[in-house]
C-alpha cells in the first residue's frame, strides 16, 4: 500500500512529501544506492507525516515546541535590552522602572524589581531552558540505552548486577537526588569554570550570557549534570525490556549465525527496531527536561543569578502577595506552554509510531473517503 | 500459598542490594560536596583555623573514601552524624520535620483517590463526552504545569484575592500522639484544629496532586474501557447479568494497576514536596532541605535524601507485595 493510495493530499502533505526528498537527497549524497533499497522505509515515512499532518492536537504541538526552540536559539539577540540592569542605571529613572506593570514604561510584560524588561528576561531564559534540554537528554539517553541493551541482550548476572544498579537510582525521586547532587556540585563546576579561558567563552555563548556572567552559569550546569544522574535509569529500564522481546526474533538468530559480533548485533540490528518507543518517550521527556530544570532552579532561587524561568517565578513570588503578579504569571506560562506543546506532540507521536494504532488510523480514514465517494455516485 | 511465599523471599532478597546502594549512592552525594565545607560551618573567611580543624576532624573530611564510608554507615546506624548549624543529630531532626511531610502526602492522595479515580471511571462509562474530554486534557496539562506556578496562582487567587485561606503557621493540638496535626487532633477530638489543618493544607495537597489526579484518572479510564470490552465481561451480558452488576466485575480488575500507579504516585508526591513546601511555606523536611542548602548544611541534606529514598523504597516493597496478594498472576 502506497502513500499516496491511503491519503487524499493536503497542503501539509506537500510540505512533509518535500521535507522527507529533502532528506532522502542528504542521504544519498552519502550512500549512493541507499534511496532505491530502502524504499518501502521512505514510504513508510511519508504514511507517519501523513498520519501526523491529520492530526491537529500533534500539529498544535509541533507548532509550540518548534516555537520554543526557535525562541530560544533567537531569544538572546531579539531581546529588546540586556538581562542586567546596567541600562537601567544609565537612565537614573529607577523608580519609574521599579515593578511597573505590564504595559507600562515600554515594557511589554512590566519589569521586575531591579527594573528589568521581563520580556527580556524571558528571552534570554528561553535560551537557558533549550539548552539544559539539549544537553541533558542526548547524554542521559545515551547512557541509558547502551546499559539497557547490554543488560538485555547478555543477560544472567550482568543483566541483574546492571538493573539493581538501576533501581538504586531509581530508588530516590527524580527531583530530590537531582536537588542534592546539583548543590553538591555547583561550586565544583564553578571552580572549573574560573580556571578554564575556553569554558568561560564556550558557556557565555552557549547560554546567550555576557563572559563575566559565565561563573553564574554554575548553577544551572550543576542541574544539567544532576539531571544526567537522573535521567538515564528510565530509558535503561526501557531499553533492556524492548530488547528481552527483540532478541527472541530470528533475525538476531541469523545475525549469530552469520558470525556478526554482539556490539554489531546489538547496535545495528536491534537498536533501530527498538528506537521507536524510545522516540516517544524522549519526545514527552523534553517537557520534563524543561519542568524539573525550572523546578530545580527554582528552590535553589537566590543561587541562580542569569535569567531562567524558573528563578524569575522565585524571585518574583515575594512580590505577588503585593498583588505584582505579572512576575510570577508571565514565566510560569512560557514554561506550561513549552512542556504542553513537547507533550501533546509526543501524545500523538506515540499513536503514530505504533503500528497498531497508525494503521487504525489510516483505516479510519480511508474509509471516510470512500463513503464520501459513495455519495457522489 | 507457597508461591506467595517463594515470591517475597525473591522480593525481600532484591531489596537488600537495593538498600545498600541507597547508602552508597547517598554517599557519593556527600563525596562530591565542594572542596572544604569545613570553613563555611565555622563561621566563613574569618573563622578560627582551631575550630576548622575541629570540624575537619570530627566529619573525617580528609580522611581516604572507604573511611568515610565506614563513619558515614556508622552514623546513619548510631544516628550520630551531628548537624553542624545547631548540634542535633541530622536524622532525629529531619524524622520531626517527616509528620508534616506526611500529612501534606497524605492530602494529596486524598485528592488522588477522591477525584482521580471517579473521574476516569465517568470518563470511561461516557466516553467521548465533555467529562471524558476533560480527564483527557487534564492529564495532559497536568503534567505540564509546573505546580510552583499553580501554588501562587492559587495563593494569588484564595488568599490576595478572597481572603479564604492562611498560609503561615501549622495548628498543632494540644496531644503529641502520632505527630501528624491533624490525625492528632482526631484522635483527642479537637474539632477546630482538625477544620484549621484542612484549611491550610487543603490548597498545598491539591497543587502536589494536580498532575496525578489527572494520571490516575487517564489510567482508570484506560483499564476500565479495556476491562470493559474482554471476554468475561462478554460472558457475564450472555449470562443476562444485571448492568450494575457486570461493572462491579469490571471495575474490580480495573482497579488492580491502580494500586501500582498510586504506590509510584507516591514516591512523585515526596519528590514535589520540596517545591509545595517551599510555595505554601510548609516547614516539613523537603523545606529543611531547600534551607540545609542555602546554608551549606550537606549532612541535613544527605540525612533527608537518604530518609526519603528509605520511605520510597519501602513504599514500592509494600505496593509491590500488595500488588502479588491482589493479582496472582504477578507471582512468578
Amino acid at each position: 500500500m502506497s502513500a499516496e493510495e491511503v491519503y487524499e493530499k493536503k497542503i501539509l502533505d506537500r510540505f512533509s512529501d518535500a521535507l522527507i526528498a529533502f532528506v532522502v537527497k542528504i542521504i544519498t549524497l552519502f550512500r549512493k544506492d541507499w534511496a532505491k533499497r530502502n524504499k518501502s522505509r521512505i514510504d513508510e515515512w511519508r504514511l507517519m507525516l501523513y498520519a501526523l499532518n491529520r492530526s491537529p492536537i500533534g500539529i498544535a504541538g509541533l507548532v509550540l515546541g518548534l516555537g520554543f526552540v526557535i525562541v530560544g536559539i533567537i531569544g538572546p539577540w531579539i531581546a529588546p535590552h540586556s538581562y542586567d540592569f546596567s541600562y537601567i542605571m544609565a537612565t537614573g529613572k529607577f523608580k519609574e522602572y521599579y515593578l511597573a506593570p505590564p504595559g507600562t514604561g515600554g515594557a511589554l510584560l512590566g519589569t521586575d524589581d531591579l527594573g528589568r524588561d521581563l520580556l527580556s528576561l524571558l528571552l534570554y531564559g528561553a535560551r537557558v531552558s533549550l539548552m539544559a534540554t539539549v544537553l541533558v537528554l542526548p547524554i542521559g539517553i545515551t547512557i541509558g540505552i547502551i546499559i539497557g541493551l547490554i543488560a538485555g541482550y547478555y543477560g544472567g548476572a550482568v543483566d541483574e548486577i546492571l538493573m539493581r544498579l538501576t533501581d538504586v537510582f531509581l530508588a530516590f525521586p527524580g527531583l530530590i537526588l537531582a536537588l542534592a547532587f546539583s548543590s553538591a556540585l555547583t561550586q565544583r563546576i564553578a571552580l572549573a569554570i574560573a580556571h578554564s579561558q575556553f569554558l568561560t567563552s564556550l558557556i557565555s555563548s552557549l547560554f546567550g550570557v555576557k563572559p563575566v556572567d559565565a561563573l553564574n552559569v554554575a548553577p544551572i550546569l550543576s542541574i544539567i549534570v544532576a539531571l544526567w544522574i537522573v535521567w538515564w535509569p528510565g530509558y535503561a529500564r526501557m531499553t533492556r525490556g524492548l530488547t528481552l522481546q527483540e532478541k527472541n526474533n530470528v533475525y538476531v538468530e541469523a545475525s549469530k549465525a552469520l558470525g556478526l559480533s554482539s556490539p554489531s548485533i546489538m547496535f545495528r540490528h536491534i537498536l533501530p527496531n527498538v528506537l521507536g518507543p524510545i522516540i516517544v518517550m524522549m519526545t514527552l521527556d523534553i517537557g520534563g527536561v524543561i519542568l524539573t530544570e525550572a523546578g530545580l532552579s527554582f528552590l535553589m532561587g537566590a543561587m541562580v543569578k542569569i535569567p531562567d524561568w524558573g528563578a524569575i517565578v522565585q524571585a518574583g513570588s515575594q512580590y505577588l502577595v503585593q498583588g505584582k503578579w505579572w512576575l510570577v504569571i508571565f514565566p510560569g506560562l512560557a514554561i506550561l506552554i513549552s512542556v504542553l506543546g513537547w507533550n501533546l506532540f509526543g501524545d500523538s507521536l506515540r499513536d503514530i509510531l505504533d503500528p497498531r494504532t497508525r494503521r487504525s488510523i489510516e483505516f479510519k480514514i480511508k474509509k471516510r473517503k470512500k463513503i464520501e465517494k459513495g455519495e457522489k455516485q | 500459598m507457597a508461591d506467595i511465599k517463594r515470591f517475597l523471599a525473591r522480593r525481600a532478597l532484591t531489596f537488600i542490594p537495593t538498600l545498600i546502594g541507597v547508602t552508597f549512592l547517598a554517599y557519593i552525594i556527600a563525596f562530591a560536596i565542594p572542596a572544604n565545607p569545613a570553613q563555611a560551618w565555622a563561621g566563613g573567611i574569618k573563622a578560627n583555623p582551631e575550630v576548622v580543624a575541629r570540624i575537619i576532624r570530627e566529619y573525617h573530611l580528609n580522611d581516604p573514601w572507604y573511611v568515610q564510608y565506614y563513619y558515614f554507615m556508622k552514623g546513619i546506624l548510631t544516628n550520630s552524624i551531628i548537624d553542624p548549624r545547631w548540634g542535633y543529630p541530622v536524622m532525629t531532626y529531619m524524622l520531626s520535620r517527616f509528620p508534616i511531610t506526611f500529612q501534606l502526602t497524605l492530602f494529596a492522595l486524598f485528592f488522588l483517590i477522591v477525584l482521580g479515580i471517579p473521574l476516569g471511571i465517568i470518563s470511561a462509562l461516557k466516553k467521548d463526552s465533555w467529562i471524558d474530554a476533560l480527564v483527557r486534557t487534564w492529564a495532559l496539562v497536568g503534567v505540564s504545569v509546573p505546580i510552583f506556578w499553580l501554588g501562587y496562582i492559587f495563593i494569588y487567587i484564595f488568599f490576595y484575592q478572597l481572603g479564604w485561606i492562611n498560609i503561615a503557621g501549622i495548628p498543632y493540638p494540644k496531644v503529641h500522639i502520632t505527630g501528624v496535626p491533624i490525625i492528632d487532633a482526631l484522635l483527642s477530638g479537637e474539632w477546630n484544629i482538625v477544620l484549621e489543618n484542612i484549611k491550610r493544607f487543603i490548597l498545598p495537597g491539591f497543587t502536589l496532586g494536580f498532575a496525578g489526579i489527572g494520571v490516575i484518572a487517564r489510567l482508570v479510564r484506560n483499564s476500565f474501557l479495556e476491562a470493559i470490552s474482554s471476554d468475561y465481561i462478554y460472558f457475564a451480558r450472555m449470562r443476562g447479568l444485571k448492568y450494575r452488576r457486570i461493572m462491579t466485575h469490571a471495575l474490580r480488575n480495573a482497579l488492580v494497576p491502580v494500586v501500582t500507579v498510586l504506590g509510584l504516585q507516591f514516591g512523585g508526591l515526596l519528590g514535589g514536596a520540596p517545591i509545595t513546601e517551599t510555595v505554601f511555606s510548609i516547614p516539613g523536611m523537603g523545606r529543611a532541605m531547600v534551607d540545609a542548602i542555602f546554608s551549606m548544611d550537606f549532612p541535613l541534606l544527605i540525612a533527608g535524601t537518604f530518609l526519603v529514598a528509605i520511605i520510597y523504597v519501602i513504599t514500592n516493597l509494600i505496593v509491590d507485595i500488595l500488588y502479588a496478594v491482589i493479582d496472582p498472576r504477578v507471582r512468578f
